[in-house]
Order: C-alpha cells, then structure tokens, then sequence
C-alpha cells in the first residue's frame, strides 16, 4: 500500500493535480482495484498485432487560407484574471525558493 | 393540446399547417421543464428568451409561406459538453463553472441552421466520466420513473428531460455508452452514431478516439430526423468522414424482416446480469424469430477483455485531453498561489471532482514511461483484436442483439463509492465505440416495478438508417410507453 501511495503522489505531480492525503489515499485504494481488473489485457497474446488508436483513420491535410478569427475581446472574456489584454499570472517562481 | 403525448415530428406537421404557432410549443415545453425541474434537475442552464427568440422567427418565416425543415421551431436540449454561443458550457465541472463560449459547436450550428430552439443545456457527469450523472459538480438529475432512481449517464440530463417530456429532442454524447445507456434506464430511443459521422467540432474533448454526439428521443423515426440533421462531413474535425451523408435504408416490411440474420451475443448474460435484463433480451430474440428473421447466439470471446481496453485507453486519452486545463485563459482560478506552477495545481486539485482526478492518475499511470508497453499499448492492440472478432461477427449477421445494460437503473448513491463497480455498469456498451460501429438502444420492457429496460441493437458502421427501421418495426408492434412524465404529473 505505500508503494501505491507514493506512486499516486508521483502521479499526482506529472498530472500537475494536487491531491490531498487523503484523496491520495483513497485513490491509491481504487487504483490498486481498477489495475488490477485493467491487468485483464495482460492474459492475452498480442505478439504480431498492430495497435488500433483510430478506427476509420483518414490521414488529412488541408491547404493553409486565411480565415476570419473570433475578435479578440470576445475569446478573452473568459480569462479569470487580465489587464487590458494580457493575461495576468502569478510569477514564475516564487521567491522564497 | 397536449403536445407532451406528440414526437417531435407530429408537432412538426401541426406546426407546418400553422395549427400551433412555434412560440406557443416553445411556451408549452418551458412550462412543463419548470414544473417538473425541482424534482428532476436535468438542467444545467436554461435558455427560454434565446428558444422564445428563434420561436418567433420560425413563426415569421411561417407567415411568409416560407417552407422550412420539419423539425423548425420544435425545442431541443442539448448536453452540456457542447460548445453554445454566450450560453454557459459546463461539462458538469466546478473548472467550467463560468465559462462561456465565443463559439458554436457544428451539431449547434445544424440545430441553428434547421431553426430549432435550444431550451437549455442538460446535467452530466463531470466531462462525461460516469454512468449516474452523479459526478456532476452541481446537483445528481433523477430518473423520471422513479426518483430514487439515477436516470444514467454520463448523458443523464438529456435522456430525463427527453423521458419526462420536458423537451421531445435531446442531444447526448457517446465515448463508451452515454448516450445509449441513460436511454436505456430512461426508457427512450439513443443512438451512438458511426465514429466519425457527427462532427466533434466544439465537443468538448474527454476520449477524441471514442467520442461521438447522438440523438435520445422518444420514437425512432424522430431520432433518425434529428440524426439526418446532425450528421455529415465537417473539415473542422479532422476524423470527420468525408462519407456520403445520406445512406438512407428503405422501410422495413416483414418481407424483408425474413431476409434478416440476428446475432443474440452469447458473453451477455449470466453472471452480473440481472434475470429480468436477460428475460427481455430473450423476448427480443424471439420477435424477430416470430417474423421470420434468422436468429442465432454468436459469441465474442473478448468481451471481457473489453472493458479493461476500454478503461485504460479512455483513462489514457482523458488524462491528455485534460492537460489543456490549467485555469490561466479560462476556467476556474484559485484564490492565493505563490508562482505559477502552484497556480496549475491548485486551480486542478479545486476544479476537478473525483472521478476526473482518478481517471486522471489512471490515464498517466498507463501513458508513464515504463508502463505504456504493459497498459497503454497493450489495450490499443487488444483493441484490434476485438475490431477483428467484429467484422467476422457482422460478416455474417446484419446486427448483433443484447441488453443496454447489465441491470435496471440502481440507486442513487447504490454505486458513488465503488468506482470499479461503476465501470462495470457500461459492459455492454464499451464494444461498439472501440470498434467504431453505430448501436441504438430501444426500449425493452418494465421490471415489474415499473422501471424501463433498454435492448441494443449494433450494426456495422454506417448504418444508422438500418438500425432506426428496426428500431421502429419494433417499436410500433410493441408500443412501449416512452413517456415517464405521465407518471411524474401524478406523482410530482
């Protein structure tokens, strides 16, 4: 179990999510749960066997055209913090470290 | 006139003779979507003003003897994972809460362009991941044939509203059931359409191999309509198949019921499946046998394997899709953070619910360097194995048969803490989305507590058409009642 909980707390930092210990710990419970019924795949012999990512892929290219964008104002709307129209962000690192 | 007893499609008539006006069923359905609402909460968002809006518009363009298409002016929900026009888009999540998009998803634009009201936006579960609609950050929607019930999900809002008539059109989506398996437990008409054939275009992302946007209704020839309006090629979505539109199959009469080869799935049923859900499948069986239809068990040993491929390459692709939310040019913002990582995430761990950060972890446990071979890449090619065992299956059947889901609708709160139990309700449904096949769910029957059973019918791609004709040969011989709100007038 807490070779699970640390790797929950290594995956929480690649997924950049905070988890709390508790969640961690309830997490790490479902995980050990849902791998294994995921480890199922493992019984079966794929030697030889392309993956399949997309059913119908249709590999598709277009020419560039210019086309008309959404006015500037409108996509910023939903930016929760901005000064005119730039985005405002804390800073990149904080300055105690 | 009580245009709740109506398909879309008989309102469509009266509103083409201008015996109703588009505003007065525009009216009609607002009322009744706020008197059943507190009970049910399939909403998200209401829009009465914009629907009332193209209402009038369609009854302008009517008084002009202008013709229109036949679903102009009849009130539509849609999910709320569909990108609307300064209309707030939610995906169920406390990280959307106050979005709103400067754009149209293409299934809103069809809606637009064939004059029909969007009346609002329907509850889900966060970013589709659920099978309740009870991981929707706001409020669980109730199951409108008894309301201790879940109506399913992640699609929930939609199939409730469509079931209790507070709207007689609905649109959902399908990454692995949503849309088939809350029709079931709400006893209406859903569609999965081929992968590729409804433009994901504003769909907001949760598994871009599997997700596709659907038709719930009430009769199946107002679920073709709706689909016929929705489908086609679109170049913004770059898996759009560029495919003719309209592979429209003729009617089907009992003459050509005979020439028909039924594929009855063997791996659904026994265990977890509950004798009532396995009794209808059999009854189902027995129809097409009455009118002449081959009828045979055909097994596809991997199912099993399915839903493990399923869960890993959903999990995978959602972890990545989810990538795009750090709270920095929409979405939710947390109050204090130092510098700009801690920014990220806590704007994640305070947006997302649970069941998104564990399929989260899950997704990139199985991406990770180390363990992409043995999870990730390992379901792509059991994927391929199962896409091989379905076109041997339908070579030699026309569709294959089986139930929606493996039990009744459950409880609220029956399944929330148990996530693994929860995956296991879409074991029917997982198939066809990795297979890329279109499969409708129809209404089955009623336990003998009155509540609904949905049967699935899958065919090989493209063929929607086929699958609404069958859907209605059986629907008209059977006549379920598809209308829970008859009950919920007398109850609520």
């Amino acid at each position: 179990m807490e070779e699970l909980y640390s790797l929950v707390d290594h995956l929480s930092n690649l997924s950049r999510i905070k988890l709390s210990s508790e969640e961690k710990d309830l997490i790490a419970g479902q995980l050990k749960d849902i791998l294994g019924a995921a480890q199922k795949v493992q019984e079966l012999d794929t030697g030889g066997v392309p993956p399949t990512t997309h059913v119908f892929y249709q590999w598709r290219t277009r020419e560039d055209v210019p086309a008309e964008s959404l006015p500037v104002e409108e996509v910023l709307r939903n930016v929760p913090e901005r000064e005119s129209s730039l985005v405002r962000v804390p800073r990149i690192k904080s300055l105690d470290e | 006139m009580e245009l709740d007893r109506m398909s879309a499609l008989e309102i469509g008539e009266r509103l083409g003779k201008r015996e109703i006006s588009a505003e007065e069923v525009v009216n009609y359905f607002w009322e009744r979507t706020q008197k059943l609402e507190p009970e049910l909460k399939s909403f998200l968002t209401t829009c009465p003003e914009e629907a009332t809006g193209v209402a009038r518009q369609v009854d302008e363009l009517r008084r002009r003897g202008e013709r229109l298409p036949p679903l102009a002016g009849i009130p539509v929900a849609v999910k709320d994972n569909l990108s609307t026009r300064g209309i707030h888009t939610t995906c169920g999540s406390r990280f959307l809460e106050n979005y709103i998009p400067p754009y149209d998803a293409a299934v809103i634009q069809k809606l637009k362009e064939n004059y029909l009201p969007v009346l609002g936006k329907t509850n889900m579960d966060e970013f589709g991941m659920g099978s309740s609609t009870e991981n929707s950050a706001f409020y669980p929607t109730t199951n409108p044939w008894d309301f201790s019930k879940v109506p399913g999900g992640s699609s929930g809002g939609s199939a409730a509203a469509v079931a209790a008539r507070q709207v007689p059109l609905a649109l959902g989506t399908d990454t692995g059931g949503s849309v088939r398996q809350p029709a079931a437990f709400c006893g209406v008409f859903g569609l999965r359409p081929t992968y590729g054939r409804v433009s994901r275009y504003g769909l907001i992302a949760f598994a871009s191999s599997l997700d596709q946007v659907g038709p719930i209704t009430g009769t199946p020839e107002d679920g073709e309509a709706l689909f016929d309006l929705i489908a086609g090629y679109d170049e913004r979505d770059a898996t759009s198949l560029d495919a003719p539109g309209d592979i429209a199959e003729p009617e089907l009469d009992e003459q050509r019921v005979k020439e028909i080869k039924v594929g009855v799935i063997r791996e659904q049923e026994g265990n977890g499946f509950a004798p009532e859900v396995v009794e209808s499948v059999k009854e189902m069986a027995s129809f097409w046998e009455s009118y002449g239809a081959a009828v045979e068990e055909v097994s596809l040993p991997l199912t099993e394997y399915a839903l493990a491929a399923y869960y890993l390459i959903n999990a995978a692709e959602a972890s990545s899709n989810l990538g795009r939310y750090d709270g920095i040019q929409y979405g939710y913002r947390t109050g204090y953070a130092a510098d700009l990582q801690e920014l990220v995430f806590k704007n994640r761990e305070e947006g997302f619910g649970q069941e998104v950060k564990r399929r989260i972890v899950l997704g990139t446990y199985a991406l990770s360097s180390g363990y992409y071979d043995d999870y990730c890449l390992k379901a792509l090619k059991t994927r391929t194995l199962i896409l091989r065992d379905m076109q041997r299956a339908l070579q030699t059947y026309d569709f294959l048969l089986g139930p929606t889901t493996p039990t009744p609708p459950f409880g609220l709160g029956e399944k929330i803490e148990d996530p693994l139990q929860m995956y296991l309700s879409d074991v029917c449904t997982i198939t066809d989305p990795l297979v890329g096949n279109a499969a409708i769910s129809v209404p089955g029957g009623f336990t003998p507590e009155g509540m609904p059973l949905g049967l699935q019918m899958s065919a090989a791609p493209f063929r929607e058409s086929f699958l609404f004709k069958l859907a209605r040969f059986w629907q008209q011989r059977k006549k379920y009642l598809t209308c829970a709100s008859l009950q919920c007038g007398e109850k609520g």
